[in-house]
């Protein structure tokens, strides 16, 4: 009798085995042709690609902000062509992340745009002005 | 390059693996060459956890975190524990086998599942090895963390304090910010591979850890299932935590369930260092290291196992290795990990919910298949005609921790009694259970199949 | 079965597929990195060219090669993102490969690296 319920045991684990096994070849070759298929700054931005109204303001902010240097972040209504998922607090998550070392800081130098009204930062100008209400400006320059 | 980034974290996890091994050796374990590859999972994760408990402590005192202090803990860290065994008198591992051969149908049963096993970790290698950061958490907090430990050298204050999960301990983000060290900057499309390589030490240490003392044919294919279960499988490779403590945690606890069948005080030891690791992994870590501890106690203490002193100084060590983390975020200002009321203001409603919650979550099939089920089975199956020790130990061990789950839901009012994992951690929570369980129905099966005269 | 046999049988059982799905493996093992937006004209090539000075990291260190290819006379060279992340100084008044490759020579002699590249789509 104990025997046989190690035996019933084995055989209901290999009869659950087999059917699930086989899954991992086509995930592993769907996955790996997806991720492939990506570009270089796709694969970098990651989940950024889907909270970010348009990747661009993320290279540019990473391109033209110091590393030693801090940015905040402004995101206003939602413009058209935003996501639902590009929320004031997933947009400044994400960002803060990929800015590092540069820090997030309320009073920061560089204000990076989404949408926002321009008139809460007196002084700041534009240094880059992309497409969907994004831009990146400065202050003190 | 992702050539270059690849050869460097193989690097890293070479260095765990020495580093660990070195440890087991001086221990006194590594009798033969055979003895260092069957540990080779096992002597991986001490190092990870090893490394990751040290330089926990090491930035809560505010020793800077760079390139060079990690070669020195490897070369320092590996030397020491060198130098510990020539004074213990190890000596090097002699030849390779023991001459305690296999039947042909277990060596070719074990080449099966080895194989089995390989084919899998090589698929999701491939599906990996190009991943983007999605998951949320990775990107909103664990990999935050890292990056300012790898460019701010250490838990820096507004990165640790402002960041969702501030008492999340810091042993996943130390281990990723060596990862960006070896590969020679932040890439965070490579750095899942450090998770895979994570997933081999574990498949290696249960694997090794049981190899003697389950036969190949119920070893195998509870493994195998175990990694292809939906919840698992490509969710193993994730850049959270879930996965390593649950690790931590498993081995951990097989390691004391064969010291308190066996004996042999390095158990005790490599448990003592893995469970410290979960500790400092997740939250949750805690409660299953005192979990484990205190099992493995009340059974020594039953069974007048000699060693018992040994085992209440491993578990001084692990609650040790949890303090200072624990008083850092606190002299930081933040609130601790339990509910302010310890989790006894709920009704008894909200409590048979939770706990009607955790046994949906672990019978459901479409998230373990048949791991729970089966290992119910062999519980019983255990209790009635096998190592009822090992049973018991098991046994309450799992019904501790699943019970854990339901009252992390019960106890924080806020959390919806939901499988939602995006508003109710019971499912990742869950995943310690199925995983203690999968790994130690192979050990309870086979004391069933010796019967009560085959036990030691 | 003797016991050598089952050892060769058993490193079999291992080794082969795990080394045949590596091999098997629609799409190989490629290693995709950021000079995948590096696209070199071949020679003799008749579809559109930019004469590029170099790529940078930051928009600060593109714009200093900017200024230093500006000052050597290409007065029409400009800043643009190169799609993998990095700031590529250009010319784009290339109208032949042979009128590409004289000018990337004249920038050698000017002390400029220069490459002619495949203009990006769009």
């Amino acid at each position: 009798m104990p025997r046989l319920v190690v035996a019933f045991c084995v055989a209901v684990t290999l009869g659950a085995v087999v059917p699930l096994y086989p899954d991992v070849f086509p995930y592993a070759s769907d996955a790996a042709r997806a991720n492939a298929a990506l570009d270089y700054v796709d694969r970098e931005l990651g989940g950024g690609n889907s909270v970010l109204p348009n990747q661009a303001i993320a290279i540019e902010a990473r391109g033209r902000i110091p590393t030693d240097e801090s940015f905040a972040v402004d995101v206003g209504e939602p413009q058209e062509g935003w996501t639902p998922l590009s929320t004031p607090d997933s947009i400044t998550t994400f960002m803060r992340s990929f800015l590092l070392p540069r820090r997030e800081r309320s009073n920061a130098p560089w204000i990076l745009c989404f949408g926002c009204d321009r008139n809460a930062h007196p002084g700041a100008e534009p240094v880059w002005e992309g497409e969907e209400g994004l831009s990146i400006l400065r202050r003190g320059t | 390059m992702t050539v270059r980034a690849i050869a460097g974290l193989l690097a890293l996890n070479g260095a765990f693996a020495l580093l660990g091994l070195s440890l087991l050796w001086s221990l006194g374990v590594l009798l033969r060459w055979a003895d260092a590859l069957r540990l080779a999972g096992v002597g991986y994760l001490a190092g990870v956890a090893s490394f990751g408990v040290l330089w926990t402590q090491l930035l809560v005192i505010g020793v800077p975190f760079g390139g060079w202090g990690i070669v020195a803990t490897f070369a320092v860290g590996t030397a020491a524990v060198c130098v510990l065994g020539l004074v213990l008198g190890r000596s090097l591992p002699r030849g390779f086998g023991d001459g305690r051969g296999s039947s042909t149908t277990a060596l070719l049963t074990t080449a099966a599942g080895v194989a089995l096993t390989g084919l899998w970790l090589e698929a999701l290698f491939r599906a990996v090895r190009l991943q983007s950061l999605q998951a949320y958490d990775g990107w909103a907090f664990w990999v935050p963390k890292a990056k300012a430990i790898f460019f701010f050298g250490g838990l820096d204050e507004q990165v640790f304090t402002m960041l969702p999960g501030p008492t999340y301990p810091p042993l996943v983000p130390i281990i990723n910010a060596a990862a960006f060290h070896a590969m020679g900057g932040v890439d965070t499309v490579t750095f899942h591979l450090q998770y895979w390589f994570l997933v081999l030490g574990a498949v290696a240490a249960i694997a090794g850890l049981l190899q003697r003392r389950a036969h190949p044919a119920l070893l195998w294919p509870a493994l195998v299932l175990v990694l292809v279960v939906p919840r698992f499988g490509a969710g193993l490779l994730t850049p959270q935590a879930d996965v390593l403590v649950d690790v931590f945690f498993v081995v951990g606890a097989l390691l004391l369930a064969l010291w308190l069948s066996d004996g042999g005080s390095w158990r005790l030891a490599a448990a003592a260092v893995l469970l410290a690791g979960a500790t400092l992994t997740k939250r949750e870590g805690l409660l299953f290291a005192a979990a484990a501890i205190a099992v493995a106690l009340l059974a020594a203490a039953l069974w007048r196992r000699p060693g018992r002193r040994w085992l209440v100084v491993s578990g001084l060590l692990v609650g040790a290795a949890a303090v200072p983390w624990r008083l850092w975020y606190r002299h930081m200002g933040i609130g601790g990990e339990a509910p302010s009321d310890a989790g006894l203001g709920g009704s008894f409603d909200r409590l048979a919910d939770s706990l009607r919650l955790s046994f949906d979550v672990l019978f459901d099939t479409g998230l373990w298949s048949v791991v729970p089920l089966i290992a119910l089975v062999a519980l019983g199956a255990a209790l009635v005609w096998g190592d009822r020790r090992l049973a018991l130990f098991v046994g309450v061990l799992l019904g501790i921790v699943f019970v854990g789950g339901a009252w992390v839901t019960y106890s924080f009012a806020d959390i919806p009694i939901t499988a939602d994992e995006a508003v109710n951690p019971i499912v990742r929570y869950t995943g310690a259970v199925v995983l203690l369980a999968g790994a130690a129905t192979p050990l309870l099966l086979d004391s069933v199949w010796r019967g009560r005269e085959g036990q030691t | 079965m003797t016991r050598t046999s089952a050892r060769l049988l058993a490193a079999a059982i291992i080794v082969v597929p795990l080394l045949a799905y590596p091999l098997m493996a629609v799409g190989g093992a490629r290693f995709p990195s950021r000079d995948d937006c590096v696209r070199l004209a071949p020679e003799g090539e008749t579809g559109a060219l930019d004469l590029v000075f170099g790529r940078r990291d930051t928009v600060a260190e593109a714009e200093r090669l900017l200024e230093q290819v500006r000052g050597v006379g290409y007065k029409d060279a400009e800043l643009q993102g190169d799609g993998c992340g990095r700031w590529k100084v250009l010319y784009d008044g290339i109208e032949s490969y042979e009128q590409g490759a004289s000018s990337a020579e004249q920038a050698h002699g000017a002390g400029l690296e220069a490459r002619l590249e495949l203009e990006p789509p769009g």
